[in-house]
């Protein structure tokens, strides 16, 4: 294995870790197919101004996910959704209070080089 | 230095007074539109001019970006409205030295939108589109209530004691966050500048009687003319 692809492995394996900072997170593709798989998650209450560099409340949510896992679940690669008349791609995970959240996939970059992609995501109510 | 101003300071600077009366203007306003609404044959629902005012608030949107929506969320997803002075500039051909101002007044009208992606029975109602939707509404709704022919003068007082010359929108601005700084909630928001012409006044010196003189002019039978005076007290 040469060093490229022992760094996307390695990356797969951190994203995995299940004794690491892994997290469950279950992942809808608009076509209904759904898989739960591991990967990072973030939700933070806090942003940085860019222009000011001071802090601003300003929820934040994402995930990094591998692509590989994505494609062998038979999802593809996650992408935002405008379209009304279309279902989202969804992602819920719990948090460590155990509160489920659901959130909408709104800004997906692909990182082809380790295999990794990162979701934007943005709140999502499903119906009752 | 003893101070020379011997009155305390309370009253308001009238471009507080102008924030406050647009505030004011846009909440009763906005009540008038929804008793409008009730009252229309058939009777509407109030809720699309329900509109939340703030003056001065630094963040009244927070509870959109850290709570749920709740199950009645009517009075949660209301566009929320703050009015905040800006700036405020002097227009030295129009003022006085000593006492009056003419000023030209610059108000942040901030028109903030909620929105957060539900899905339908079809697909998926955008949380993006609503709130910007959401947010341009009541822009729309602020606009044509403060530029009202009512409102020429803010409702405030004509005449002897008016002090507001004129007003009018400067701009609306529409601020979209950048692709990677979108938040979780949909909070979108709509600037409308607000400019307002008015004077603002100053404590005046109040001045004392220093001596009492009375001055009468009289013309002679010989056509000459002269003055009789009277000073304090003092026989003319």
């Amino acid at each position: 294995m040469n060093l490229r692809a022992a760094a996307a492995a390695d990356a797969k394996a951190f994203l995995e870790d299940v004794d690491g900072f892994a997290w469950d997170i279950t992942v809808t593709a608009p076509n209904g197919t759904t898989a739960v798989l591991k990967g990072f998650t973030t939700d933070i209450g806090l942003a940085i101004d860019p222009e000011t560099g001071t802090a601003v409340t300003s929820r934040r949510a994402g995930v990094a996910l591998p692509i590989r896992a994505l494609d062998a679940a038979g999802l593809g690669l996650p992408q935002a959704v405008a379209d009304p008349k279309k279902r989202p791609w969804v992602v819920s995970f719990k948090d460590p209070d155990d509160r489920e959240q659901t959130f909408k996939v709104t800004g997906t970059a692909p990182d082809r080089t380790l295999g990794i992609v990162t979701c934007s995501l943005e709140a999502y109510y499903p119906q009752d | 230095m003893p101070p020379l101003i011997t009155t305390r300071i309370t009253t308001p600077d009238n471009s507080e007074v102008i924030r406050d009366r647009i505030a004011e203007i846009l909440l009763v306003e906005s009540l008038g539109q929804q008793d409008l609404a009730e009252a229309a044959d058939p009777p509407e629902s109030p809720d699309p001019w329900v509109l939340r005012i703030f003056t001065e608030a630094s963040n009244p949107f927070e509870e959109w970006v850290l709570q749920d929506e709740p199950a009645d969320a009517q009075a949660f997803i209301a566009p929320i409205v703050n009015v905040s002075l800006d700036n405020a500039q002097a227009e030295p051909r129009g003022s006085n030295k000593v006492s009056r101002q003419r000023c030209t007044g610059t108000y942040n009208v901030d028109c903030y939108g909620y929105g957060v992606s539900k899905e339908t029975d079809e697909g998926h109602d955008p949380g993006d589109q609503r709130a910007a939707l959401e947010a341009q509404r009541a822009a729309r709704i602020v606009r044509q209530i403060l530029m009202a022919g009512h409102y020429t003068y803010l409702g405030l007082p004509r005449g002897a004691s008016q002090f507001v010359w004129g007003r009018g929108v400067h701009s609306l601005t529409v601020f979209k966050p950048a692709i990677d700084q979108r938040p979780v909630q949909r909070v979108m928001a709509v600037r409308l500048q607000f400019q307002v012409e008015f004077n603002e006044f100053s404590p005046q010196v109040e001045g004392e009687d220093l001596e009492v003189t009375s001055i009468a002019i009289h013309r002679k039978d010989t056509g000459e003319v002269v003055l009789r005076t009277q000073f304090g007290e003092s026989s003319p």
